[in-house]
Parts: structure tokens; sequence; C-alpha cells
């Protein structure tokens, strides 16, 4: 144990600081990833901000002080963030073009906001195929131009709208769209919605008092429009999902890690995007609806199964 | 050959097959080593042209797949070039170069940072006219895989450099993967091998070249890594190191020459095998080396078989040499023992010793010439004869043959000591032989070794020698110990018949007289004559010998010992018959002869023969040339026995200075009226415990006989010297003679002793002469003259007494160089009546006044014999007539000693 320990201590020191916390299943997987990239490679440190469930912005300075605080006194040799929050708080403000090299991953869709690339910082952009959801939808939809967005009134999705937006329109495609505080309010823009060729469902996260298996039963068979989303864990309210893999996340941002401590520049390593994405299909609600999915997608996709 | 340098041979047998064997097996070991390589510089070629053929097949996949797509987003792309790189080992990247026409290269970059690259930038010197009216880009937009390290490559055109234009154009304008030589987009992959493959807008490869330049949409690259594909190789193959260099046709492959083999060329190898090959559609050159080091060449099948070789062949050339040696080692002995055979032989033929071999059936197996010549028979003839009919030996004990020859063989051989024995030999003659058996110890077939030595030459030295011992060696007859023996066997006989044996002891009358005056040479020349005298006038079985000097001793056997005595006599008569005739001179020999009983009651041999020296004394005192046979009461033997008597007495007067002197006056012939005496002679007596004066004529034959003249005269020496020292005693200016005997002649420190006593009494030597015997001078003549040169040197004067009686050569008184001569008194007593007496005298005075001697006649007794003197000559006087002894009176010392 004591070699076990001697050997740990002479790895490199990693910090993990996401934005969110440990449940949150796009942060775990993030964490999976990168767990999976560093295992055996750095000392492990994760810091949690916790900023889906404490969202003031005195909550969210006060936790990047915190990690602040953590990088001086603990001195990793890298830090590795995830998702915007992090960046924002944590980066920007603190360590842009510092010696502590930094790689950030789920930042979605730009960087533009933050001022990247930093000489320091490098990461990989959170990018949903957005594209290819609404030109998928629209085609299974029978060609109609419009759709309906709902999401948490948060600025991710509002960031996620924007793009889902830009990419509608390159499309020739309308959107509406709904950000919501409250299940209530989700619930209500759900119904709204099934007036709409499809709809399109942002994250939830940021909605308080959301519970998945409480909204699973209260759209009951309610859906009938054709509804898809980006994000895997929405997929129990979901009937097609084009999801991004947050395990991606977390694995270049781990490998980038290393490249570093291995004595790459941040500066060398350009900021990407990700560009895998999954097939998901929920056949109950499929089947609820009454829509029936061409063979070729179908047997596709992966099979969505509600957890009982 | 082989036996003379046997290491070189034994190195050379097994060095030459071994190495020869290893040699071959060495060089199979190689071959085989060659072919294994082969196949695995094969085996990696193949696997690296397999590498090349998947690449460029999975890279037209991937083309014709995108081609064949619309929808081909970088999801799906990614997914499929994963696979690809899984698929085919070695691969390091892939990647997707869009075609962007000059013009819109903004609008790309704009998308790009839209898609989320957001520092994507176009990084080349473009836009390149790629095809005609075509100007371009083609910046790297994907890669797989994702990694960090590799995404530095993002947004690089493909053509970095105007080289570059020519194979792009040549790359899209064939529409097939190609591998792309002496590209890469970027230095560090430059060992990479690149394949290149277009894409083109449509769902198919347009047909011309020309639609292919036009219609260009993108370009997929491959590379392969060569570290990923030797590191594939080196741990598939080992035992085989690989190396991808670039090279063409300078480094392709000869045949005869493949693969190549070098000698020695690192510090471990022995060997090198090289391949090289060229692979990548010639682009580079696939390099196999394979050291081979020593145990690679030398494992245990390699050296064992020739080190077995070498041994076989060690162990058939030593069991050669062995028994080329063993038969040299054969012959070499077979020398040695034909050489030992002759040695042998040389050595029994010279040895002095007879040696017969017997076989264990006492059959003659061999004889040396000692023994041919010893027996008269060869060894040839005398072999298988039986041993007892070679051999007679007789028993010397009882003189007949030995019986059972074979058992007395067998017993000298265990070391039984056997009779002496005598050989027969081929003359008929009975040797005395010592015959030394011995068993042949380890011989085959057993056996006996005689070994005869002739002791004939022993035998007769040891009778010469038991004769000698026995016998005197100038007379020949029995010495006196041989003659002892006769007698104690007499004694210790008991003679049953009336006989009765005698010794007859003969003493030659002045045989030293003779002896001295002739010589030695002359006396045993005498003593010879003697002998043969005396055996002529014995008996047969007398026996004689001589018992030393002039004395001879006979044991006689007769009836009595009257008729011994006339026998004794008989002999006295032949002696005195005997004339002997020495140097002209005629010399009369007569004996005295004393006859003893030989008779156990009358004591032993010694008594016996003291018996017969007293007869023989008692014969000479009787005037010589006389018998005298002892009888139980003879007095003249009875007077010697009183002699033997005196000896304690004479001792104890010695030493209780018992003697005493009285003196004699020697007058001048002419004296004149008040003179005195010229001489006073000092003589010697016993004073008896009674105080009466024991005349010295029966003391001084005992101390004659006993040896005891020395002692005597120095007693009469120092009562000299202390009368003449003493006025009271002799008158001063008085001179006196001292007698000295025969024995004190030889007393050698009598001189330090007169003048010891002359000094002591300080008498001066003048005053003093001593005078000796003819007799004694002559007997001891050299030693007489010798003491007469020193008594004359310290002034003693000298008289030679009994002058005369000697008869003998007047030549010696020069040499003594006396004083004085005092003739005998023989002739001076009867000169008167005898003629030959007078003569005697006459003669010697007048010799005496030719020396300038002074002659003294003693025996003095009446007036005529005084009147003859005188006119004879003489110069002194002695005898009763004119002065008898008187005592001297005691001198000084001897008065204080009576006094106290």
């Amino acid at each position: 144990m004591a070699l076990l320990g001697a050997e740990a201590q002479a790895l490199p020191r990693c910090l993990f600081v996401s934005s969110y916390h440990q449940g949150y299943s796009w942060s775990d997987g993030v964490q999976r990833g990168l767990e999976d990239a560093l295992e055996g490679k750095c000392q492990l440190r994760q810091f949690d901000m916790d900023t889906k469930r404490h969202k003031a912005e005195a909550e969210k300075r006060a936790a990047a002080l915190a990690a602040k605080a953590l990088i001086e006194a603990w001195k990793p040799d890298v830090v590795i963030t995830a998702d915007d929050n992090a960046a924002r708080y944590l980066i920007v403000p603190y360590y842009k073009d510092a010696k502590l090299p930094f790689v950030f991953c789920g930042i979605n869709w730009s960087v533009n906001e933050y001022g990247f690339p930093f000489s320091n910082v490098t990461g990989m952009i959170e990018v949903a195929p957005v594209r290819a959801l609404l030109k998928e939808a629209r085609q299974l939809s029978g060609g109609h131009d419009r759709f309906f967005y709902l999401g948490a009134d948060t600025a991710t999705e509002r960031k996620n709208l924007a793009r889902f937006r830009k990419a509608a329109a390159g499309l020739g495609i309308q959107a509406e769209s709904r950000l919501v505080d409250s299940p209530r309010d989700w619930l209500d823009a759900f119904a709204e919605a099934q007036g709409f060729p499809f709809l399109v469902l942002g994250s939830q996260a940021g909605i308080t008092g959301w519970d998945f298996a409480q909204m699973r039963a209260a759209i009951g068979d309610k859906a009938r429009t054709l509804t898809v989303t980006n994000h895997q864990w929405m997929m129990p309210l979901a009937m097609l999902g084009f999801t991004k893999l947050p395990e991606e996340q977390g694995d270049w941002a781990g490998r980038t890690a290393l490249a570093i401590l291995d004595g790459t520049p941040p500066a060398e390593i350009p900021i990407i995007a990700n560009r895998r994405w999954d097939l998901w299909l929920n056949s109950s609600l499929l089947a609820r609806a009454g829509i029936r999915l061409p063979d070729k997608l179908s047997s596709k996709a992966k099979q969505w199964q509600d957890t009982p | 050959m082989l036996v003379r340098h046997p290491r070189l041979w034994r190195g050379l047998a097994f060095a030459v097959p071994a190495l020869l064997l290893f040699a071959l097996l060495v060089d199979l070991r190689i071959d085989a080593q060659r072919n294994e390589f082969r196949e695995i510089a094969d085996q990696a070629f193949d696997r690296l042209s397999q590498a090349d053929r998947n690449s460029l097949a999975m890279l037209n996949a991937l083309a014709a797949t995108y081609q064949g797509m619309n929808d081909f987003d970088a999801s799906r792309l990614s997914g499929l070039a994963a696979s690809i790189r899984q698929a085919n080992p070695g691969t390091r990247l892939i990647a997707f170069a869009a075609w962007v026409p000059g013009g819109e290269a903004s609008q790309f970059v704009e998308q790009m940072v839209e898609e989320g690259y957001p520092t994507f930038r176009i990084r080349g010197d473009g836009p390149h006219l790629l095809a005609s009216g075509r100007e371009g880009y083609l910046p790297i937009r994907f890669l797989e895989p994702n990694d960090p390290r590799l995404l530095g490559l993002l947004g690089g055109d493909l053509v970095r450099d105007p080289a570059d234009v020519a194979l792009m154009r040549r790359l899209i304008g064939a529409g097939r993967p190609i591998i792309l030589s002496d590209w890469s987009p970027a230095d560090r992959f430059a060992e990479d091998i690149f394949y290149g493959v277009p894409t083109y807008r449509g769902f198919f490869v347009p047909s011309s070249r020309r639609d292919r330049l036009q219609q260009v949409d993108g370009v997929f690259v491959l590379s392969l890594s060569p570290t990923a594909l030797l590191a594939g190789l080196n741990r598939h193959f080992p035992s085989v190191r690989f190396a991808l260099v670039r090279g063409r046709a300078s480094l392709a492959r000869v045949d005869g020459e493949y693969p190549k083999l070098s000698w020695l060329v690192g510090e471990h190898a022995l060997i090198q095998l090289e391949l090289r090959q060229p692979v990548f559609a010639g682009s580079r050159v696939l390099h196999a080396t394979r050291s081979l080091a020593a145990p690679d060449l030398l494992g245990l099948w390699v050296v064992a078989p020739p080190v077995g070789l070498g041994l076989a062949m060690l162990v058939l050339v030593v069991a050669l040499q062995n028994r080329v040696q063993a038969r040299e080692e054969s012959r070499r002995k077979g020398r040695e023992l034909e050489l030992e055979r002759h040695r042998a032989d040389g050595a029994m033929r010279s040895i002095s010793d007879a040696v017969i071999m017997l076989d264990e059936d006492y059959r003659v197996r061999y004889l040396n010439r000692v023994a041919e010549e010893m027996l008269g028979c060869t060894a040839d003839r005398a072999a298988g004869k039986p041993a007892d009919q070679l051999l007679e030996l007789i028993d010397v004990l009882n003189g007949c043959p030995l019986q059972e020859l074979h058992g007395w063989l067998e017993r000298m051989c265990e070391g039984e000591t056997g009779p002496e024995v005598l050989l027969n030999n081929h003359f008929r003659e009975q040797l005395p032989v010592n015959i030394r058996v011995s068993r042949l110890e380890g011989h085959d077939h057993g056996g006996l070794v005689l070994a005869i030595r002739d002791t004939s030459h022993e035998y007769e030295l040891n009778a010469r020698l038991s004769y000698q011992a026995s016998h005197d060696d100038l007379t020949g007859l029995l010495n006196r110990s041989a003659f002892e023996q006769r007698v104690r066997a007499v004694l210790s006989q008991q003679d049953a018949s009336d006989a009765i044996h005698a010794l007859v002891f003969v003493d030659l009358d002045r045989f030293k007289l003779i002896n001295d005056t002739y010589g030695h040479e002359a006396g045993d020349q005498l003593l010879r004559m003697v002998t043969e005298v005396l055996q002529n006038g014995l008996r047969d079985d007398d026996c004689i010998g001589r018992m030393g000097g002039d004395e001879f001793a006979v044991l006689m056997r007769a009836p009595d010992m009257t008729i011994v005595g006339e026998l004794a006599d008989r002999l006295r008569k032949r002696l005195e018959s005997m004339r002997f005739l020495w140097s002209g001179h005629v010399i009369d020999v007569h004996a005295s002869l004393g006859v003893v009983p030989v008779d156990a009651e009358l004591g032993g041999f010694d008594e016996i023969m003291k018996n017969a020296d007293m007869a023989c004394h008692a014969a000479k005192e009787a005037g010589r040339n006389t018998v005298h046979v002892f009888q139980p009461d003879d007095r003249v033997v009875g007077e010697r026995r009183r002699q033997v008597q005196w000896l304690p007495r004479l001792q104890q007067a010695l030493e209780n200075d018992q003697f005493v002197l009285y003196r004699q006056a020697i007058w001048p012939v002419r004296k004149t009226d008040g003179e005195g005496p010229a001489f006073y002679e000092f003589l010697v007596r016993l004073r008896d415990s009674d105080g009466t004066d024991i005349a010295p004529g029966l003391f001084l034959p005992a101390a004659e006989r006993f040896d005891m003249m020395r002692c005597l005269d120095r007693r009469v020496i120092a009562l000299a010297m202390e009368a003449m020292g003493d006025p009271d005693c002799m008158p001063p200016g008085s001179r006196c003679t001292i007698n000295l005997s025969g024995q004190t002649l030889t007393d050698e420190g009598l001189i330090d002793y007169i003048a010891e006593q002359a000094r002591r009494c300080e008498v001066t030597p003048d005053r003093v002469c001593f005078e000796i015997t003819e007799t004694a001078a002559i007997t001891n003549l050299e030693v007489a003259r010798k003491l007469a040169g020193r008594l004359r040197a310290m002034r003693f004067r000298l008289m030679l007494d009994d002058f005369g009686a000697g008869m003998s050569s007047l030549g010696y008184l020069h040499n003594l160089q006396v004083d004085y001569i005092k003739i005998d008194g023989q002739f001076v007593r009867n000169a008167v009546t005898d003629p030959l007496s007078a003569v005697s005298v006459r003669m010697i005075c007048e010799i005496a006044q030719v020396l300038g001697l002074e002659t003294i006649a003693e025996m003095i007794e009446d007036n005529a014999t005084v009147l003859s003197m005188r006119k004879h000559g003489v110069d002194y006087l002695q005898g009763f007539d004119l002065s008898r002894p008187e005592p001297v009176p005691r001198s000084r010392r001897l008065r204080l000693a009576y006094s106290r």
C-alpha cells in the first residue's frame, strides 16, 4: 500500500472541475469518459461547482472561487473543466493565459463569448447534430417546415435554441419555442407542441421539481406528434434521439490533458467540436403515438428502454 | 609415430574430426538460420505487402463509401475510419482534405468555425492550380484518430510546396488510391507511408482524368507508421531486426547473395544475416537483419556431436596408441627380459658359486658354468636329470652318502642347518661344499635353487689358521696353548695302564747371550736347529711344544720317571753334541732340562709347569747342561719354593725400610801407607725382625725372579747417597760403588732419581760409581749404552762388573764408555791355579789398558792372588782377604727415625 501510495504521489495531478453535480447524466457521462482516459496516468481529483442546482450568480462565483482555492491549495498540473459555467466563472476571470493549462469540454456550440483561445486553454466544444436531426424529423413528419422547441429556461438552452433556429433557417424551417422554469409550464408547452409537425426537446436541466417518472406519467398518451431530442437523458419523453455522447467529451479532454502533461502546449492543440452522435428511438412512445418509422431508421436506431 | 607424440596425435584425433564436424554443423546451422531468416523475412515482407494492400483497399473502400453517400457526416466518417485503423494495424491516421476552391476559402473556414472548430484556418501557400482553370486548396478537415497530438494537422493544405501540386494532380487524375511517395502533411510524419485517394462529386468516379480533375471533392489520406509496422514485425519475429528505409533499386535483392551473410559484424555477433526487399511500391526497403551470436550457432546439437566424435576418435586413437604402446612395451620388456636374461646368465657365469636350478620334481633345469665345471656335466646334458643322480653328497661326520636328498634339500630350504657335506666332483674328489637352498618364489612351476660354494679354500685356510693358532711359527712345534691342551687332555684321561706321563722342560743355556751376540736371526736359526734335534730325538708318540723364547717342553709316556729321565738326558746329549755354525763361528749349544711327572694328583697344568720350571732352574743352578728330575721332596726345588716365599717378606722390607747397607773397601793394588780405600762398594742386607742381617744371596734371587730389583736398587741408591752425604757414615771425599741390576737398567726414571738423591744428599757425582754386570749390560746393551752415556754426562762413574763371565766380544766396551772393569771373581780366584783364568785376567787387563780403563779384581781371598793380580796389572783389589763387608753407620735420617 505504501508503494502504491508512493506511485500515486509520483503521478501528475489532474483536477476535474465540473460545472454541475454528480448524478446529472451529462456530467456523469463526461466524468466516465475522463476517468477512463486518465485512469492510472494521473491523480484525478474532482470538484463539482453544482451550478445546475445553485444557479444564483453569487453561488456560481462562489463555486468558482472555491475551485480556484482548491487549485491554489492542491496545485494541479492540469485542470479539466466541463460545461460552460466552469469556463465562464473560473477560467475566464482567473486563468486567462496563465501558466496552468486548462482543457475544457462541454461548452455548447461556441467559445466566442469566452474569448478563447487562450494560450493555456484548449478544449472540445459540444455540438449537437442539429442539422441531421432537423432533416430527419422534417422528413419523418411529412416535409413540414415548422417545429416546436421546448426546454428549460437556462443559458444553455437558449444557446441550443439559437443553434436550432439557425440550422432550421438553413433548412427553410421555422421554429416555435418555449423555455420554461417548471414542470407544469413544461407540460403546458408540451401540450401546445402537439399541434406542430414535430417537437424538439431541449434539456430539462434547470427546471425545478423535475421528475422524469412524473413527467412521463403526465404526458401519458398525450404525445401524438413526433418528439425528437439531442439529449439522451430526454429519451424517456422523446420518440427519436440524435444524441451527443458525453463520454466523447470526457475522453477527449482526458487524452488532451495527458498530451499537455506530455509536453504539448495547449495552444498547439486546436479547439475542436465533438463529432459523434447516436441514434435512439422510444418504441413505446412511437407506438402510443401511432408513428411508424422507416425500416432503415428503426432497424438502425438503438431501442430506448425505460427503467422500471 | 603414434606413440612418439601421443599428446599431439590425441589432440589431432580429437580436434580434426571435431573441427570438421563442427564446421559442417555450423555451416548447416548457418544454412538453417539463413533459411529460417529468409522465411521470416518473407513473412515480414508478406505482412508489409498485406498492410500495403489493405491500406489501398480500405482507403479505396472509404472513398467509395464517401462517394456513394450524400450525408456522410463526421460522425459516420469517424466510425468508419476508426474501424479501418483497427482493421489495418500500423495505420497512424486517416484524414480527409476537402477541395476548397480558391474563392470559397473564407466561407469554408466560417463553416468549420460554425461546426465547432473556432481556431480552424487553411494553412498553406495556395491556392494551387490543380487542374486547368481550377485553383483551390485541399485543407484537412477531418482526422481520425481525434488525437490531440494530430489535431494540429487540421486546416493544413495537402499541397505544401509546388512539388506537391503535381503529386496531387496525379492523384486526383488517377481516380484511385496511390502511394504518395515522398509526401507528408508535416515534417514529423515524413517517415510515414502515405496513401491518397480522391473523392469526387457525384456518386461515381468520373471516367476521364479531365473530369476527375474538374469534379474533385476531396482527398482521403491514410498513413502507415513504420514504427508501428516494425513494432508489429519485431513483436512477431523477435529474432530479426527490421527497418524501413527509403531507397530503391540500389537496395534491390540480388539473387545468389540473398540473404547476405557477414562475419564478425558486432561486438557480440558472430555472423549477421541481412535482407533487403523493396516494399510499398518501392518507396521503402525492408531491411531485415539477424545477428547470430555464438550461442545461436553453437547449440548443444552443434557442439555435442563434434565433441562426441572427437572423443570417440580420441578413444580410438588412445586405444590404438595403447595397443601400439603395449606392443612396443611388450617388445621393450622382451628386449629387457632378454637383456636381463643375458645379464643374469652373465651374473650366473660370473659368480663363483655353482648354481643349480631344480624343478618341482627335483629335476635339473639349469646349471651355471661353475656348476658345469664342478659336476663335470654341461647344462644341456644335465637338464632333466634327477638331482640325486647329479649330486653325490657325503656326510662329513660319518663319511656316508646323504640319504633322502630331496628331503634334505627341503629341510635346508626351510632354514634347517644340515651337516657339513662333501661333494663328489667329476674327478671323484670330495670337495667340502656349502650348500644354500632357496625356493623359486613366485615361479609358475616352483622349484629350488641350489647355490653350492666350494669351501676347499676356506677349509684349507681354516686348517692353516687352526694350525697357526696351535703351532709356533718359527719352529712349527705346538705353541704353549696347544701344548697345554694336550697336557690337560692327558690330565683329564685316566690311563688304565701302568705307564706314566711326564713333562720334560728344556731351557737352552745362555741362549740370550747368543741371540744378543749374533743377532736374532742367528737365534731363530738356532731355535729351528734345536727343534730339529729335539724332534729327531723323540719317539713317535712324544709330543713337543715351544713354550716361548728358548724354552721347549716334551710330553712323554713312559713306564716310570727313571726312563723319562733317561730319555731327557738323551735329549740333552743330543743338544750337547749339536754344533751351531753361524758366520764362521762354532757355537756350542747345551740346555738345562727339568723333568716333572704329569699327574693330576700333583696339580694341574699350571702347577706342573711351575714345577717343571723350578726343576729346570735347578738344573741350571746345578751348572747348566744337566737334567733335573723333579721329586716331591726335591731340595733344589724346595729352594725355589722358598724363593717364592720371599716375595711377601721383600715387599714388607721395602715398605718398612728394613734394608741396610754394608760396605767393602776396594784398595789400590799398590797401596801406600795411610792411604785409605779407593772405593767402598755398598752391599745390601735385609735386617730381619730379630736384628740379624740376611745376606743378599737369599733374597736377591727372589727379588730378581719377582722383578723387584728396580725398587730394591732405588732403595740402595737412596741409602748410599744418604751415607755418602753424611760424614758420620762415610769418610769425606771417599768414593763408592753402587750395584745396578739388569732390571734397573730399564728403569726410565733411574737417572732422574739418582740426580735427585745426589742433590738431596749433596753428593758430588764424581764420588759415586755405578756397577753394572757384564751380563746385564750385554743383555740390555743399547739401554746400558744410553745409561752409561747419561751417567757420564752427569759426571758419575761407571764400572762393568763380573767382566769375562759372559765370554762375549769385547767390542761393546768401547761403546759403553765405562771407567772401570771389575774382573769376574771366578777368573780371579782361579788365576793362581788355572792358567786359562790367569790368561783371561791378563788379557782383560791388557784390553783395559788399551782402552784407558782401570781394573778391579774381586774375590781376593789370599795373598797369592794379590800378587798374581798385581802381576797381571790389575789396578784395584777387593776381597775378604783385604776387607770384609761391614755395616755402614746409620745416616742422620735413619738415626733420627730410629730415635723416634
